[in-house]
């Protein structure tokens, strides 16, 4: 599905992705982690045509700077870290701007994109709130809107830049489940920027170790998620535990065990 | 009863299809008829306000294409009011159209032809092209208008985009407060050095309706009607710009371009206004907001509605110019101001600063 080669990028006049290669298959999730500053969501942007780029970055083949705009936006939906919460757009409206790359530049929705928004309504479980504007929305049904909003575009590639940033436990999970339920029922993509390592262990198949800049392991969760390399790179100590299912918990120590 | 409470459990979930589509629709659909039918009034008080008492049921009729007017009542209505009464409304759609416009392109709440400096620009415009003895040059006066709309908008908009000024809508603000001041200075200083005549500057700057006639209309009017158009075609676009420039850009839309066609055309009206009424501040502020606050829509609905209800309040602003102090009269600039000043302190607090 998406294959980069050497990506570099630039903030500034300072290098802040230094020669990333990474491939995602189709219908996986790939998360990528890292400390702070590492450039997690500098890549997203990357992979998305955002930012400008360095490197090669195929998408089914093909060069994704010999794509227009809005071919990008039709292949690939962004999930930002902060979304802009506008002001007097109720949640239909909102998930209907999702139809932008389908429709011209002066053109506007058609029954068929109302249609599809209402489906997109349902599977992220705001049907009810459709008429009610954004901004009343709490922060997880917000979240959940950004997300229908995405799933409007029908790119089969969704990138999630921190999904669970400023979310409760149970939002949390709640939108990860979503998100998974939805890469299997529509066969999505997902590649995720993720600071919680125990969520991108439990969701990911893949997950990529990017260190200022550079992807230092990248492989299923249980070889890169593991308490040597972590605490080296994140200036912790840290325990990756097996919780009762098997799954891996990760997990700073405590002061107390903190060695001196 | 169980099974009817059954039902309304179900209910939630099997709702029938577009509810919010068609709200949306009947919401537009009010709201226009609402707007329609207070440009209709305004117009039969701005055509029955004057010296001349003029029964508004014999103007209503005459409006309708019949009526009972006498033909020297008809000739102070058609050759003196009307052509007032229209450039009022068309001046006013444009401001408050480019108001709105702005608002959206700039995500900015604060953000009016006034504030941003292009008024000040499409005055210096207007004012060079005077003085420079070339008005009467076919498009000339719209041109040079139009140029200096988009200077003034261009340099508040450079402005605020180094790095320096953090790219806020603040800076925005200040830089369109200062660069407006700069061009309204150097409009002054032009006018002063080749006039003797201290009430037409006053009468620029505080705008001005009063030399009115059918000249200015066609003057302004294929510019703000294109302007409208462009605007109106752009009105999803406001939606996606004013998710910010990354969101507008994940959803596939060239966002400087798109920024710029809604600028462009934005300052278009903005200059047809300015150079058949001089600078007439707030409108493009006060209009935009109330539809906002009244309706609770979003710009789509919102840039049609400033067409018609931005027509309309102009006009009645007029109406108050030439009869507070009749048989004198005030410049419409200093009604908008008394009524604009108060409404922007009212918006500054409900949109928590200018963030």
């Amino acid at each position: 599905m998406i294959d980069a080669r050497d990506v570099r990028m630039s903030r500034g006049r300072r290098e802040v992705v230094h020669g990333v290669s990474l491939h995602v298959d189709a219908g996986a999730w790939m998360s990528v982690v890292g400390p702070n500053g590492a450039g997690k969501s500098s890549l997203l942007l990357g992979l998305a045509g955002l930012l400008p780029s360095q490197g090669e970055i195929m998408f089914d083949g093909r060069p994704l700077r010999a794509r227009s705009a809005r071919e990008r936006a039709r292949m690939i939906a962004l999930v930002p870290q902060q979304p802009v919460l506008p002001d007097a757009l109720t949640v239909a409206e909102y998930v209907l701007l999702g139809r932008t790359p389908h429709l011209s530049l002066f053109g506007s929705e058609a029954r068929s994109d109302h249609v599809l928004a209402y489906t997109v309504l349902a599977k992220v479980d705001l049907a009810w709130a459709a008429d009610r504007l954004v901004s009343t929305l709490s922060g997880g049904e917000f979240h959940r809107a950004v997300v229908g909003r995405a799933l409007a575009q029908e790119a089969r590639l969704l990138l999630l830049d921190e999904p669970t940033g400023g979310l409760d436990l149970g939002h949390q999970v709640q939108v990860l489940e979503l998100v998974n339920a939805l890469r299997r029922s529509d066969g999505i993509t997902v590649v995720s920027a993720m600071h919680d390592l125990t969520l991108a262990a439990r969701y990911s198949d893949r997950v990529a170790l990017l260190v200022e800049g550079e992807v230092i392991a990248e492989g299923d969760p249980a070889t890169v998620l593991r308490a040597d390399v972590l605490e080296r790179h994140y200036a912790v100590p840290v325990h990756v535990l097996r919780g009762p299912a098997g799954e891996l918990i990760v997990v700073a120590a405590t002061s107390e065990s903190v060695r001196t | 009863m169980k099974h009817t409470a059954r039902l309304e459990g179900t209910h939630l979930v099997a709702r029938p299809a577009r509810p919010s589509a068609a709200r949306a629709h009947r919401r537009a659909v009010r709201w226009t008829v609402i707007g329609v039918v207070t440009l209709f009034v305004a117009v039969v008080i701005g055509l029955f306000a004057g010296a001349v008492r003029i029964s508004p049921v014999g103007i209503i009729g005459w409006m309708l294409g019949g009526g009972s007017l006498t033909e020297q009542q008809k000739a102070i209505v058609a050759e003196l009011r009307l052509p007032r009464v229209v450039l009022a409304g068309l001046v006013g759609a444009a401001l408050s159209v480019s108001g709105c416009a702005y608002q959206a392109a700039f995500r900015n709440p604060l953000a009016d032809p006034y504030l941003l400096g292009s008024a000040a620009g499409a005055g210096l415009g207007a004012t060079m092209v005077i003085v420079l003895g070339v008005a009467d040059a076919p498009l000339a006066l719209p041109a040079a208008a139009f140029l200096g709309a988009l200077g003034g908008v261009g340099l508040a908009y450079a402005m605020a985009s180094t790095r320096a000024a953090g790219r806020t809508s603040t800076s925005l603000l200040l830089g369109g407060v200062a660069v407006a001041s700069f061009l309204t200075a150097l409009q002054t200083y032009v006018q002063q050095r080749n006039t003797d005549d201290l009430r037409a500057v006053y009468a620029f700057i505080l705008g001005r309706l009063g030399t009115s006639g059918w000249h200015e209309v066609w003057l302004a009017l294929p510019w703000v009607a294109l302007a409208c158009a462009v605007l109106l075609a752009s009105r999803r676009l406001l939606e996606v710009l004013s998710l910010g420039d990354l969101e507008a850009a994940s959803l596939g839309a060239h966002v400087t371009r798109d920024r710029a066609i809604v600028v462009i055309a934005a300052s278009l009206a903005t200059a047809a206004a300015v150079a058949v009424a001089g600078l007439i501040g707030f409108v493009g502020l006060i209009v935009p907001h109330a539809i906002r606050m009244a309706t609770g829509a979003s710009n789509r609905l919102v840039v049609g509605l400033s067409i018609v209800f931005g027509a309309a309040f102009l006009i009645l602003c007029d109406v108050l110019a030439r009869t507070v102090v009749a048989p004198g009269e005030l410049p419409i600039g200093v009604i908008t101001a008394l009524i604009g000043a108060p409404f922007f302190a009212l918006v500054l607090r409900r949109s928590g600063g200018a963030r």
